[in-house]
């Protein structure tokens, strides 16, 4: 394995833990605002140093230079590979961006201590590819909403339930994976234990209600950190896609396809704003784990790419709702609310990113979506036309929040609600990603299309190696009406 | 008898009873609704006519609350107004002392004096908003770093030294606790838990500034909490809708309106769809007819409606006894019938109102509604009323039980939200004690009482009392810069007549009467000073001719004068004897091209004529283009294209009847010499003319013609009830030339001389072209004069043109006169022009009087000017009462609907003007379905200023009392201050000013007017309203050569 | 240079001009910069004017040099290589592309200038030329798209743009309303076409119409689908046109997308973007005439349209409903005529219509003046009088024809009843349910946000 020029890993994990360090007992919120601030804008800089040094070094995966830490926890500790190459600068900019974007009202209400630690776990976690590295981490970040939920006196049970249930079966599964050895046949019992877990992760319908849970009793903030970094989807990478057989995959994706379906549909009927963004993040998040299972090279690219896209684009979205909500409380959607008067900037942020999630041309979602619904029709024309419907309502639902959001009336005050130099920074930010991305998308594209391959020669490599993916995809279509047409590639 | 049947036959009695209370019910609701009639006739009236018995200020208010819009401008748009100095602090004062009398003066502590209180909350302005926007203004902005901008730097410097010198004093550490409480030690201590306390000594002036802010802040929050909570004054509504929506966020008027728009406006069109409704007996009926049948709408929410119209018809219920069923349906008590028919009427109060006018004046439309059907409209409002209110409550509340105990079940709505109050009383103590310089520490000794005390005064000038006091200053300010520009320039006008009262007066070259509309000012103005010899009067603009006019290319009669009188004259225009034959092959003619238009337009919307039409339809790109890239240029071909194919054609007016008796019937058509002598008799009364005549004397009636403006008609003459005033400029040309009239007018004591020649013109104020009437009958010694005339009118319309250039934002201030005239003409002919012209906007003024008091005044096309001789009066004012029986409520009316539709232009108003849909041929909609809306659109009114008019009379205070106790309408304006009022007395040149119920001397406030030469050196660079000057010729320069 | 080259920049030039447009108008805002009026008035004209003038000279050389195809390559977008999948940029000239070309740009050009002075100081001045810029961008790429995918991209484009213009006076909610009825509308629809161009690149191995229809050029083209998979592509494609062409049962948003300025509903319902639908159609012809049963569906569509909006069309009672449902009639015949394979009489029905309908509607405020004009000219009221058809028909069916005529056919009603009812009570249901269950779970209220009330608080001061 080759090693990056420097140990950015280690720093990545390393330099959050020193800002928490810096930020605990600062009473000051401003200074602790501040510095959370720098620290996660620093992290953001090494792991995007990461992600270029990886880059230059065009190899599947790479360790730390001077790495400390193989030594003890083997060579799978902390590891830089093609997928989570460009996971680890998306989740440090999506902790970084939130943080800048905290508003002042928030500031004395915002953990910024957990918000570091979370930072180094999840960074952590991105970086391990040691199962129970990864469980464990995992485990250890449901801790930061938890005593949130606690210290804001809300009940905790759903959330606790969940995810007790979660890590139960995770670990259950895996210790059962392991007791069976490395054999190409799993046990159903262990897989499907794994399988329930990333799905409970991910917020499959109908374990999905921890999840509007979170949003509706903790802070946005900290439901968007827990929930737009995908740490169940990359469970089902690591964890569950090597190992998994066939049948495992298809139904994690037909559970996630349902909940993209059912959560596209509950997003249009909500009558308030957070519920409404968790729905739609949900369907959008259940997309991409469509995506993923379905395991064709091009979902399987797909599904990465609209990962990228939807971090970037819903993130954007949470956060100009995040923004509202500290102007005007709490939003309601039942009716129209007319602000696009007073902050034309945000609204049109809005729009974007909103349209950004759902694959608008022209924006970073496009390609990947168009990848995700052919990968999808090529197993099975139901499942892309379900995809696509998935798509249509979310779609639709953006529009109507958009409109009941900014529109429909006129909000008389005479206060100026426009955007703050943070909020216009994070806006211009993510634009240039959103519309560059969307532009130019062949780099992306290219990328997530070697990790995927990365990912299936993994599998192919740990299941028997008799088992290809046309075998596969034949297997599965057998029902439709034309199915050689669809095996054409 | 038996007993039974005269129970039976009492409860009949009984019911008939009610149901004749609920119609009065009903026609007391229906007065509340906009008095607007078609479209195509527009006539400018009162918005708030209904509300006229009140004095102005309390009506507006009370209009406001019925109809849930603005009295007042917005306090930002007067605030701006303070800015620029078209309000200023001495108008506030002065208002402001005059508002408060003997309580202005009250010592309210450490406040100062409640004047001063409420000088400082009008001079600055106060932010507020709802609680969470507060909150975010509190944490995010620099509202707790920085003192207000407007806070003075001494005041700042107090505040921050009486807040330090505390802090060091006594809270700095815990050593001295009695003096000080526990309560201030535990917000400092918040406050040093984010400050540096330890550094303390060395802070720096910014975190001075910030702690002194903080503590502030936090010191306002807690007293107002010390107040008792206000009750909100939400007017509460009876509508079951609005306690659904309140409750919901469902509207169920989305349902009854989606229904409703559609069948009124079918019921209403005026012949615009090519198959029309078929109708049964009434509204009422036609609708039973329509959706009682089957097979209807698969809608759920009108599930069984079908079967209540089945049964109203087989029990052949009337629409009264609907409406009874349906109020007790809906639970609705005796006492609140009223209030609630009328909500319920102002729900759809667009179509009420029309179907109201349609019903009411029947004789302004093609296609009337029958009497009654107002009341018809109602019962079926409130049958679909029923249907939606019961599928959106079991809906979105899953409430099953009898509507008439739905308001009961959702219960009390809304309670007091009191800690938004705390926030926003705080907020506004907050910026208060910034700008008057209140500061925290005794702020902090306030006890409970003070702080109620401080609340409510503030409280008490809330912005709804800030804005009427900014629009009186607003108001004070415009009329007393014209009632001093008035009294300079009389002034000047008296000295020189005392001066030279020997000195016998001069024929003018040309007399001239114009319309008293505004949009003439400055065409005579512009008239007077390119000949200085000629003299120009106003009059109103149908020129004492109330008729029914019938052009020869015409269809119907239209009725020329003022919408309050109903003419008894029919008038046509035919074609000349000898070009009879031409005239009615041109009218055949026409009549092909006309149907042949009418016909492919119809069937371009149907199946195989719109095939035949699109696909030769390609050829349509090119008139398309053209006039939307060359609108001017397109506007001439059809023209060239006329002159080429038809010969011209010479008309005539059928002016004298031979027949006793007017009517339309040949032989009644037309006036009797006695008629056409009263008629020019009476004008030139009017206008106080004196028996000096010159040569050429000129009635130019006047008309605006614009494309892309469904309101033309609005643009028209006012006093010609919104059509154009030519033929009767006309007429009255012909009836003066009339010898055997003018017979009859010198028996009167009206020297007309032998060679005067009257000429009827016409002035279109969208292009500013002048035509002329009737010039083959100019005697050949006139012609000189004419062309004279002529060559001073084409100056002055370009120069008009020049002025009004200056307004429109589009047209280059650099303009010359040729390009400003081209510039309105591609106006008027533009199909992409929202503003073809800005119409009366900015009026604020009327004149009244002779043109002396006026002329060489520039009054920015603000004025309606009337005139009137004082001295030709006898000594029951009979001229000045009928003057001012047509000029108070016309020129009232105009004034106060800019008025509204200016305050409050989506609420009175018609909104914006570029979604209007023209519907049934009646009114517009906004968009595809929409309420009509009456009023005036926002691109109409942007520019104008809202005041009341202000009329300068004159005659003497006595007289105008006379004149108010003899006509009722007059006083009620007047005496409501619905419109302010001077009198100019011509004999001493003072000015006295109607207030408060009297007259009082106004003493002027300025000694000099600036001059200037010409008009065009005083408006030219200038778009925005312009103050007064005077126009002396002896500077004149020549305009236009730039 | 070569006529390659010059085919070649020329085509470029067609497609930027609107892309930079979008570009210059759509940044600035951004970045928080307000542009002019006349700023944005100079860059629409001058790309307007760039596009027609390059589109133009394309056809002369086209006609000079006698070539009926002129393929633009603009390279791949995205390109996978190993699994074949690739997004072509490529852009086609041919007898169908580029007389739609030429009319976008005239008329979008047209409706640029009208704008210009129509929308003056307006606030949303700027907001309109941005949606404009979409717009006009998507009808070029839909034009010249020479693969589906491509053609799918302008297609989004113009959807958009078109729900955002009917919510142009967005302050009041009924546009807005009826925006999102448009734009979940367009949603459906093209969720259909991006299926059918998904499995159209499968079924064929390429996107590309060129190597889809075959050898020759349109209309000459052959497809190479069997009639089976032709029906499949094709039912799903029509749906596409369908909704955006609002033909039935879709037409029930034309009506109510009446409610943009005039400028925007002349370019969408009576010119360009109602007859998108058909201009799908008319591209992909050579797959309908590989499946009877399609072409019968799509005549079968077109002439219940077209017979459906001409009754509609009679009862309207304000002059933008009525026009609108003009335009639908024509536009149901010209979806009939290419059912029957009438292509190049189609495509001058398209042109004239559009022309005359845009004239139409952008005179439709000076309604009253014309009205009042035409009186004048007849010498009397304009009279109305039953039509040929009308009178063939027996009173009381004449009546409920009538009312089915004002209900405007029930489509809204059956769309509501049948699909947004259902729809909505399935997941309030499933809300409910969710509710009760995280109730439970923690043990009493789980939802802070039923506290939020629906009506933002309105202050008092600010109200009156």
């Amino acid at each position: 394995m080759l090693e990056l020029h420097l140990p950015w890993l280690e720093l990545c994990i390393v330099t959050p833990l020193v800002g928490a360090l810096l930020v605990w007992r600062k009473r000051d919120p401003e200074v602790a605002w501040k510095r959370a601030l720098t620290f996660t804008g620093i992290t953001l800089l090494f792991a995007f140093c990461a992600w270029e040094d990886f880059g230059t070094l065009h190899t599947f995966d790479a360790h730390d230079h001077w790495d400390a830490v193989s030594q003890w926890l083997g060579d799978d500790a902390i590891v830089i590979d093609e997928l989570s190459a460009p996971l680890l600068p998306l989740a440090a900019l999506l902790f970084f961006l939130i943080t800048l974007a905290t508003p002042r009202t928030k500031i004395r209400r915002f953990p910024f201590v957990s918000t570091l630690v979370s930072l180094s776990m999840l960074m952590a976690m991105l970086t391990c590819r040691q199962p129970w590295g990864v469980i464990g981490l995992l485990a250890a970040q449901t801790l930061p909403p938890f005593l949130e939920l606690r210290a804001r006196s809300r009940s905790t049970r759903a959330f606790t339930l969940h995810m007790l249930l979660f890590l139960g079966l995770l670990s259950a599964g895996w210790a059962m994976i392991d007791a069976e050895g490395p054999k190409s046949e799993h046990s159903y019992l262990a897989i499907g234990m794994l399988m329930a877990a990333v799905l409970i992760r991910s917020g499959v319908a109908p374990l999905h209600c921890w999840m509007t849970d979170l949003f509706e009793n903790a802070t946005f903030g900290t439901a968007l950190l827990f929930v737009t970094p995908m740490a169940g989807a990359y469970a089902a990478v690591r964890l569950v896609l090597p190992i998994a057989p066939d049948w495992a995959l298809h139904g994690i994706a037909l559970f996630s396809l349902f909940t993209a379906v059912y959560a596209a549909g509950m997003s249009l009927i909500q009558r308030e704003a957070r519920r409404f963004f968790c729905y739609l993040f949900l369907s959008n998040s259940s997309l991409v784990l469509v995506g993923l299972e379905v395991a064709t090279p091009v979902s399987l690219t797909g599904g990465l790419c609209v990962w990228l896209s939807v971090g970037m684009s819903l993130a954007g979205l949470g956060l100009t709702m995040r923004a509202v909500e500290a102007r005007t409380g709490r939003i309601s959607l039942a009716d129209y609310q007319g602000l696009y008067e007073h902050m034309p900037s945000l609204a049109a942020f809005f729009l974007l990113t909103g349209l950004a999630s759902i694959g608008f041309p022209g924006t970073v979602g496009f390609v990947g979506v168009e990848l995700l619904v052919d990968g999808a029709i090529g197993i099975s024309p139901y499942v892309g036309m379900l995809v696509v419907f998935a798509a249509a309502l979310n779609g639709i639902a953006i529009l109507h929040a958009y409109f009941r959001l900014f529109t429909g009336t006129q909000h008389t005050t005479l206060i100026s609600l426009e955007a703050r130099w943070p909020e216009k920074v994070v806006v211009l930010l993510l634009t240039a990603l959103i519309l560059g991305g969307g532009l130019h998308p062949q780099p992306g594209v290219t990328s997530r299309y070697h990790a995927a391959t990365e990912i299936i020669s993994r599998r192919e490599e740990s299941s028997n190696p008799s088992r290809n993916d046309h075998a596969l995809i034949s297997e599965s279509t057998e029902h439709l009406t034309s199915p050689s047409h669809f095996l054409g590639k | 008898m038996t007993k039974s049947t005269l129970l039976r036959k009492q409860a009949k009695a009984q019911v008939s009873g009610k149901l004749e209370q609920l119609r009065v019910v009903i026609e007391h609701a229906s007065h509340l609704l906009p008095g607007q009639g078609p479209i195509t006739a527009f006539v400018h009236h009162n918005t708030l006519h209904a509300f006229e018995d009140l004095p102005f200020e309390q009506a507006v208010v009370e209009g406001g609350k019925t109809f849930g819009c603005h009295p007042y401008l917005p306090e930002n748009r007067y605030r701006e107004k303070l800015a620029r100095n078209r309000i200023r602090p001495e108008d506030i004062e002065a208002v402001l002392i005059d508002d408060l009398g003997p309580r202005a003066d009250e010592l309210l502590g450490f406040l100062g004096t409640r004047f001063h209180l409420r000088m400082g909350m009008l001079a600055h302005p106060l932010q507020t908003g709802p609680a969470a926007e507060l909150r975010w203004v509190v944490a995010e902005t620099d509202a707790l770093h920085r003192f207000r901008e407007e806070t003075p730097r001494t005041v700042r410097d107090r505040l921050v030294d009486i807040t330090r010198r505390w802090v060091m004093r006594d809270l700095r550490n815990g050593s001295q606790p009695e003096n000080c409480d526990l309560r201030i030690r535990e917000l400092v201590n918040k406050l040093f838990d984010r400050f540096d306390k330890p550094q303390v000594e060395s802070w720096e002036e910014a975190t001075w500034e910030a702690f002194c802010l903080h503590l502030l802040w936090l010191i306002c929050r807690d007293g107002v909490q010390k107040v008792a909570v206000a009750k909100q004054s939400k007017p509460p509504s009876v509508r079951h809708r609005d306690w659904l929506l309140d409750a919901t966020g469902e509207d169920s008027d989305l349902l009854t309106h989606d229904v409703m728009i559609r069948f009124c406006a079918a019921f209403l069109d005026q012949g615009f769809s090519s198959w029309p409704l078929p109708r049964c007996e009434g509204f009422f009926n036609t609708f039973v007819e329509q959706y009682g049948q089957t097979f209807g709408p698969p809608n759920r929410w009108q599930r069984g409606l079908r079967r209540q119209l089945v049964r109203i018809r087989n029990e052949s219920t009337t629409p009264l006894e609907s409406i009874a069923e349906s109020l007790e349906y809906l639970g609705v008590l005796e006492e609140e019938q009223e209030e609630f028919v009328t909500q319920t009427l102002l729900a759809l109060s667009g179509y009420a109102g029309m179907i109201w006018q349609v019903e009411s004046n029947s004789d302004r439309v093609a296609h009337p509604a029958p009497e009654g059907t107002l009341i018809e409209f109602l019962a079926i409002r409130l049958l679909l009323d029923r249907f939606a209110i019961g599928n959106v409550s079991r809906k979105s509340l899953g409430y099953t039980g009898p509507l008439s105990e739905l308001r009961e079940h959702i219960g009390k709505r809304t309670e007091i939200d009191s800690e938004a109050q705390v926030e926003q009383r705080a907020f506004l103590v907050f910026q208060l004690s910034q700008l008057l310089g209140w500061d925290s520490e005794t702020l902090y000794q306030l006890p409970a009482e003070g702080w109620s005390t401080l609340v409510r005064e503030i409280e008490a000038f809330s912005g709804l009392e800030r804005r009427r006091i900014y629009h009186l200053a607003f108001e004070r300010q415009y009329r007393n810069q014209t009632l001093d520009a008035v009294a300079i320039h009389s002034r000047r006008v008296w000295k020189d007549s005392q001066s030279k009262t020997t000195s016998e007066r001069l024929r003018p070259i040309f007399q001239i009467v114009c319309c008293i509309d505004d949009r003439e000012e400055s065409f005579r103005r512009h008239l007077e000073e390119v000949d200085p010899q000629c003299e120009t009067f106003g009059a109103a603009g149908f020129f004492a001719i109330a008729m029914y006019y019938r052009g020869v290319a015409e269809a119907h009669y239209t009725p020329l004068c003022p919408a309050i009188i109903k003419p008894k004259q029919y008038v046509d225009e035919d074609v000349v004897y000898s070009f009879e034959k031409a005239g009615e092959q041109r009218r055949r003619r026409q009549r092909l091209i006309g149907t042949v238009t009418h016909r492919s337009h119809l069937s371009s919307r149907t199946f195989a004529g719109g095939w035949l039409a699109a696909v030769f339809g390609s050829l349509a790109s090119i008139p398309l283009v053209m006039q939307i890239i060359f609108p001017r240029a397109a506007s001439r071909i059809p023209g060239i294209f006329g002159n080429l194919f038809l010969p011209p054609v010479l008309t005539k007016l059928q002016l004298e009847r031979s027949e006793a008796l007017p009517g339309q019937e040949p032989g009644h058509i037309g006036y009797s010499v006695p008629e056409m002598a009263e008629a020019v008799e009476r004008v030139l009364r009017d206008i106080g003319i004196k028996n000096i005549f010159s040569r050429l004397f000129i009635v130019c009636g006047h008309g605006s013609s614009s494309l892309n403006n469904p309101h033309e008609s609005a643009y028209n003459c006012g006093a010609c009830a919104g059509a154009r005033g030519g033929p009767n400029a006309r007429a009255f040309a012909q009836m003066a030339n009339d010898p055997r009239v003018r017979k009859l007018v010198s028996d009167h004591g009206l020297q007309i001389p032998k060679d005067t020649v009257f000429v009827g013109a016409y002035h279109n104020t969208c292009d500013d072209s002048v035509e002329y009437f009737d010039l083959e009958l100019l005697p050949t010694t006139h012609k000189e004069d004419f062309a004279k005339v002529q060559k001073v009118i084409d100056v002055s319309r370009a120069r008009n043109a020049h002025e009004r250039c200056r307004r429109f934002q589009s047209a280059a201030l650099d303009f010359s006169l040729d390009e400003a005239l081209r510039h309105v003409e591609g106006r008027a002919n533009d199909l992409s022009q929202a503003r073809p012209e800005y119409n009366h906007a900015t009026n604020a003024l009327c004149f009244v009087g002779r043109r002396e008091w006026s002329r060489n005044l520039f009054l920015d096309r603000r004025a309606f000017l009337q005139s009137y001789d004082p001295k030709q009066d006898d000594e029951n004012l009979t001229i000045l009462t009928r003057v001012l029986q047509a000029a108070v409520p016309v020129c009232a009316g105009i004034n106060l609907e800019y008025y509204f539709s200016c305050v409050d232009s989506a609420g009175w108003g018609a909104g914006n003007k570029l979604p209007h849909n023209i519907t049934s041929l009646l009114g517009v909609m906004d968009g595809a379905a929409s309420d009509l809306r009456p009023g005036l659109y926002h691109q109409m009114i942007e520019i104008h200023e809202p005041l009341r008019l202000l009329f300068v009379i004159e005659t003497t205070p006595e007289a105008i009392l006379k004149i108010m106790e003899a006509d009722e309408g007059i006083a009620k304006l007047i005496h409501g201050h619905w419109v302010q009022l001077a009198t100019l007395d011509s004999d001493s040149a003072e000015i006295h000013l109607y207030q408060n119920g009297k007259f009082s001397l106004y003493q002027p406030t300025i000694a000099e007017l600036p001059e200037c030469g010409c008009s065009a050196d005083w408006y030219r660079g200038w778009r925005n309203h312009l103050g007064f000057a005077q126009v002396s010729p002896s500077i004149s320069k020549q305009v236009g050569k730039s | 240079m070569s006529t390659e080259t010059m085919f070649f920049v020329l085509g470029v030039a067609v497609v930027t001009s609107p892309a930079a447009l979008v570009a210059v108008l759509g940044i600035p805002p951004l970045l928080g910069r307000r542009l002019t009026e006349q700023t944005m008035n100079r860059y629409t004209y001058a790309s307007t004017v760039i596009g027609l003038l390059a589109s133009i000279a394309i056809l002369a050389i086209m006609l000079i040099a006698d070539t009926r195809f002129v393929p633009i390559e603009l390279g791949n977008w995205v390109v996978i290589p190993q699994q074949h999948f690739h997004f072509h940029l490529k852009f086609v000239f041919d007898r169908l592309s580029v007389p739609f070309v030429i009319l976008s740009f005239l008329l979008c050009g047209v409706v640029g200038a009208f704008t210009s002075r129509y929308l003056h100081r307006e606030p949303g001045y700027g907001r309109f030329y941005v949606s404009y810029s979409f717009f006009t961008l998507g009808m070029i790429i839909t034009s010249l798209a020479g693969t589906i995918e491509v053609l799918f991209l302008g297609w989004e484009l113009v959807g958009l743009s078109s729900a955002l213009l009917v919510a142009f006076f967005h302050e009041r909610p009924t546009p807005v309303r009826n925006g999102i009825r448009v734009w979940s509308v367009y949603r459906l629809a093209d969720a259909a076409f991006l299926v059918a161009a998904v499995a159209m690149h499968h079924l064929t191995g390429a996107g590309d119409f060129s190597s889809l229809m075959g050898s020759g050029h349109w209309p000459a083209g052959q497809a190479v689908l069997t009639s089976h998979q032709a029906l499949l592509v094709g039912l799903l494609l029509l749906t596409a046109a369908a909704g955006k062409s609002a033909l039935v049962p879709f037409s029930g948003w034309l009506p109510r997308a009446m409610e943009g300025p005039t400028p925007s509903s002349a370019i969408f319902y009576g010119a360009l973007s109602v007859h998108l639908g058909a201009f799908l159609l008319l591209r992909i012809s050579p797959i309908l005439e590989l499946s009877f049963a399609l072409s019968a569906t799509v005549v079968a569509i077109g002439l219940i349209t077209a017979a459906y909006a001409s009754i509609t069309a009679r009862v309207q009672t304000d002059i933008k409903c009525a026009l609108a449902f003009a335009s639908l009639t024509q536009v149901g015949i010209i979806v009939a005529e290419i059912g029957l394979g009438f292509r190049y009489i189609a495509l001058i029905h398209i042109i004239g219509h559009a022309s005359l309908r845009t004239l139409q509607l952008l005179r439709a405020p000076t309604l009253l003046h014309d009205y009042h004009t035409l009186e004048n000219a007849i010498g009397g009221h304009l009279e109305t009088e039953t039509s040929f058809l009308g009178r063939l028909v027996p009173a009381p069916l004449r009546d409920w024809f009538y009312r089915f005529a004002l209900e405007r056919g029930y489509l809204d009603s059956l769309l509501d009843e049948c699909v947004v009812h259902p729809f909505r009570r399935i997941f309030q249901w499933c809300d409910a349910r969710e509710r009760s269950w995280t109730d439970w779970l923690s043990g009493g209220q789980s939802r802070a946000s039923d506290e939020v009330k629906s009506h933002s608080e309105i202050v008092e001061e600010l109200r009156l």
